[in-house]
């Protein structure tokens, strides 16, 4: 790994390797024992890292949310009792058909002229995971 | 002969919990929510930085994912990753419709006791940084959240922003350079960045 290479990863995923990704953790681990610069880097990062941990442990869910939440039956999300029976008789290329049909028409219906590829490119990316786009996908489609 | 004890089952699998979730096991949405609500609800409460809106946020994951249960499928997404995703997109769609209204508060003050030792250095560090994140983009601060405290892979936490991993480190990296100059004055030892 070129120190560039390594100073990059540094700068985004910080100090503790972990957080990096798997295909370059080793060669990282590697460089990091044979360059000073390359520690160095680590050390600048771990700073902030340092200073990220003093935001302290979020608060835990209230117990009321986890009754609620605990407590959730299939008549709380209408469309379980729809896509269940058509899941089960037809599989999942059914409800994936019905999803793009929807995204298609979202992304077709939403997204201003010369919009370019970049918005149908997100809707396609939900479709290939098996949902609708969120309103923040669909969002998207109106910017530039 | 009295009988064995009974053995405590081996913990089931989160892909195994949401089929019997679809198959409607009464029990399936506890053990899951007790897996993985206090996750869900963290990354909610940090992108969102209000107790309230993060409590919907929350439940709402949960809803999709008793709607997304018949379709689920073994071989996608990790659950917690498929989680944390919704719930991002959740706050994102919900950030930019209260951002049309009024601000969401800050609330940070009520996060300590007062009175505590050691508190009011740990509590001026924490409002610092809080607010540091608060004052991030909206994409820098979701990637921020997700890989730094949640410790979502870079290709997990792309899929969830909808971009590549590329797109992410940039995020990531614009996003730390921000904080630490953010963070200089009330940090000790926090350097200004190296260009």
């Amino acid at each position: 790994m070129a120190l560039g290479r390594f100073a990059e990863l540094a700068a985004a995923y910080g100090a503790d390797l972990d957080r990096w990704p798997d295909a370059e953790r080793f060669a990282a681990l590697a460089l990091a024992g044979r360059s000073e610069e390359a520690r160095a880097l680590l050390a600048d990062a771990h700073e902030l890292d340092a200073a990220l941990a003093g935001l302290g442990p979020p608060p835990p869910p209230p117990a009321a949310l986890t009754a609620r939440i605990a407590a959730l039956r299939a008549d709380d999300a209408p469309s379980a009792r729809i896509l269940a029976p058509l899941a089960a008789a037809l599989g999942r290329g059914a409800v994936f058909a019905m999803a793009a049909a929807a995204g298609l028409y979202l992304g077709l219906s939403l997204a201003p002229s010369g919009t370019g590829d970049t918005g149908l490119g997100l809707v396609e990316a939900s479709l290939i995971a098996g949902e609708a786009p969120s309103i923040a996908v669909v969002d998207l489609l109106e910017l530039d | 002969m009295p009988p064995a004890p009974r053995q405590p089952p081996a913990a089931e699998s989160d892909d195994a919990l949401v089929f019997r979730l679809a198959g409607g096991s009464g029990d399936a949405m506890a053990a899951l929510s007790e897996r993985h609500l206090a996750s869900v609800f963290a990354c909610a409460w940090r992108i969102l930085g209000d107790r309230a809106e993060a409590e919907d946020v929350a439940q709402e994951t949960f809803v999709r994912l008793l709607r997304k249960a018949p379709a689920w499928q073994p071989d996608g997404p990790a659950l917690r990753s498929w989680l944390l995703r919704v719930a991002t997109n959740l706050c994102i769609d919900r950030r930019r419709a209260r951002a049309r209204l009024v601000p969401i508060p800050d609330e940070v003050e009520d996060l300590a006791a007062p009175g505590d030792p050691g508190v009011d250095d740990d509590l001026a560090i924490r409002r610092a940084v809080h607010r540091a994140l608060r004052g991030l983009p909206e994409r820098q601060r979701v990637a921020l959240v997700l890989v730094h405290f949640h410790g979502l892979s870079g290709r997990e936490a792309a899929g969830a922003l909808g971009t590549s991993e590329e797109a992410l480190e940039s995020l990531l990296a614009r996003a730390r350079r921000r904080l630490r100059k953010a963070l200089a004055p009330d940090v000790k030892n926090l350097l200004e960045p190296v260009s």
